[in-house]
């Protein structure tokens, strides 16, 4: 999966660009994310153009969540498309990540 | 009130014409004062006893008003199941009228998946709140029996109806033959996937069915005796054809042994009349078509019995060949879920009417990959060259998805249940698979063949 980084002030934000997060495509996006969430303590995932997850996708989502809590940092998600924040609201993952509407809105709940 | 005649008539005539007139007592002038005080006083001993007599058949009445209120309250809350909607080629409706003197009829039901339903409907002899409270103790028995053999078999297979019903039988004959009662009962297994219904009859009324093909009612009925009669009754299940446009039609006594003013019975003859004239109404409708034949047969007063009706209708097409059918066949390596996705999608996008919007393409989409996944890394252990066959029908009201593999049989007993606390990255894909669509089946041919069969229901317009 393409990721597309941007970096607002100490904010990164990463587009993830692929239109699907299935058990097919989360070895390459665990190992392409690795070296990002690495470098960086606040993230945000914008999944406006992930079409589809399924369980793994999930799994690979939350790994890579408590990754980030580990190092004292935090993931925040925006932009999710309906059917998979559905997906999210069905396994009760809505409760674990902090979710916003736009990028911006992420960003902005960063700032102290 | 209370009337003695003062008369100067004394002859025998006259004072049975007075007494046969209304008076309660009489005198003969001359009388003798002291005479008329005794029986003032006896006449006011009477009047006592008439007017504690009087309140005592109030509070009697007062009680046996309560002890039905009671009686329907239970039966209300313990005694009648909620028919079940998620039933896919047929439709159950459901109606209880209790009488004054609440009786013990009782339903329930079990869907154990969308093309099969268990209907238990019963009648506790007696009434108000033992019967009422007995009623009780059985409607819970036939589902612990279910319970129970289910968790004992460890199969996959569904305990047969004489088996449950044997094990109610255990459960409760003994307490009922020492309490001196007992309860008529019809457990009936509707599967509409075999075309058939399985029923254990212990002396209910007898079940109607009209079927369509003949366009005739008959009469479906087992010959073992109501549970309570005898220890050594054994319990045996008899099978009936069912087909699509069948209607079923179960019953309480309250509803053939209405009574109209000249005592005649309702009776199933004409019964079956209406199930035969009303056949393709909606179940609630057919219901209602009943009931008002029964009240318009006897008058709303006379019902002295519950009345309580549970109908099943199937639908006309279900038998019918799928509407489309398309298949693809893939390996088993991990890279295949998108293609496989996609073959799903486009089938469904196909279609006249998909009948799932994006929602519901989108679960459907993600049981598919699911199973598909579950297939690959479980039944095949990871190997890439093995493979799975997509098979997708459409149906007027359902889109079925059987995914066909050769691998290790997969058992969702054995799956623990998803952790939502965010401790656990996996474990999630059953439990998604299973809320995505409206049933799962898990099912294996003759050749040894296994197959996970998915389906979902499109919204008919």
């Amino acid at each position: 999966m393409e990721l597309m980084c941007e970096h607002i002030g100490e904010v990164t934000v990463v587009v993830l660009a692929g239109a699907q997060l299935d058990a097919s495509t989360t070895a390459e996006f665990k190992s392409d994310i690795a070296p990002v969430l690495e470098a960086h303590a606040q993230v945000v995932f914008d999944l406006s153009q992930l079409a589809f997850v399924d369980s793994s996708g999930l799994g690979a989502l939350l790994s890579c969540l408590r990754h980030v809590h580990a190092k004292g940092g935090d993931l925040k998600l925006c932009s999710i498309l309906p059917p998979v924040r559905a997906l999210f609201e069905l396994v009760r993952l809505h409760r674990l990540f902090h979710i916003f509407d736009t990028p911006e809105a992420a960003i902005r709940a960063f700032q102290p | 009130m209370y009337l003695i005649l003062l008369t100067s008539k004394d002859q025998q005539e006259d004072i049975i014409a007075g007494l046969e007139a209304g008076a309660d007592d009489y005198l003969t002038k001359p009388f003798d004062p002291q005479e008329l005080e005794v029986r003032l006083r006896a006449g006011q001993r009477i009047l006592d006893l008439q007017a504690a007599l009087l309140t005592s058949l109030e509070k009697l009445a007062q009680a046996h008003q309560r002890e039905a209120e009671i009686g329907a309250k239970i039966q209300q809350t313990l005694l009648l199941g909620k028919p079940p909607s998620g039933l896919v080629g047929a439709r159950v409706a459901a109606l209880t009228i209790p009488s004054q003197a609440v009786d013990g009829d009782f339903y329930d039901f079990f869907l154990h998946n969308c093309r099969c339903l268990d209907i238990v409907v019963g009648d506790v002899m007696g009434k108000g709140v033992p019967a009422a409270l007995l009623g009780a103790a059985i409607k819970s028995s036939p589902l612990r029996a279910l319970s129970c053999l289910l968790a004992s078999s460890g199969q996959d297979a569904l305990p047969a109806p004489e088996e449950i019903v044997g094990l109610v039988h255990s459960d409760v004959t003994q307490q009922f033959i020492s309490l001196g009662v007992f309860a008529t009962l019809c457990y009936a297994r509707l599967d509409l996937d075999h075309g058939q219904i399985t029923l254990v009859d212990c002396g209910h009324t007898k079940t109607v069915h009209f079927r369509h093909r003949t366009h005739t009612c008959e009469l479906l009925q087992g010959d073992n005796m109501p549970l309570g009669f005898s220890e050594q009754e054994l319990y045996r299940q008899v099978v009936f054809p069912l087909a699509a446009g069948d209607v079923v039609v179960f019953y309480s006594d309250g509803v053939t042994e209405a009574r109209n003013a000249a005592g005649e019975f309702f009776g199933v003859n004409r019964l079956m009349e209406v199930i035969h004239a009303q056949h393709s109404l909606e179940p609630e409708q057919l219901l209602d078509a009943i009931r008002r034949a029964v009240i318009a047969f006897a008058g709303v007063e006379t019902r002295a019995d519950d009345f309580t009706c549970v109908v099943v209708t199937l639908a006309e097409t279900r038998w019918a060949p799928s509407l489309a059918q398309a298949q693809c066949e893939v390996t088993s390596a991990i890279t295949e879920l998108a293609p496989i996705r996609a073959f799903v999608r486009a089938f469904c996008l196909e279609l006249p009417g998909c009948g799932l919007d994006e929602e519901g393409l989108y679960q459907l989409e993600l049981a598919v990959t699911e199973a598909a996944s579950n297939i690959m890394r479980h039944a095949y252990h990871g190997r890439t060259d093995q493979h799975i066959q997509v098979v997708a029908d459409a149906f007027a009201d359902r889109i079925v998805v059987r995914l066909w593999h050769r691998g290790t049989a997969f058992d969702p007993k054995t799956v623990k249940p998803p952790v939502f606390d965010g401790s656990r990255e996996g474990g999630f894909g059953v439990y998604i698979m299973t809320h995505c669509v409206d049933e799962v089946r898990y099912l294996q041919d003759e050749a040894g063949e296994q197959c996970i069969c998915l389906v979902k229901k499109r919204k008919t317009r």
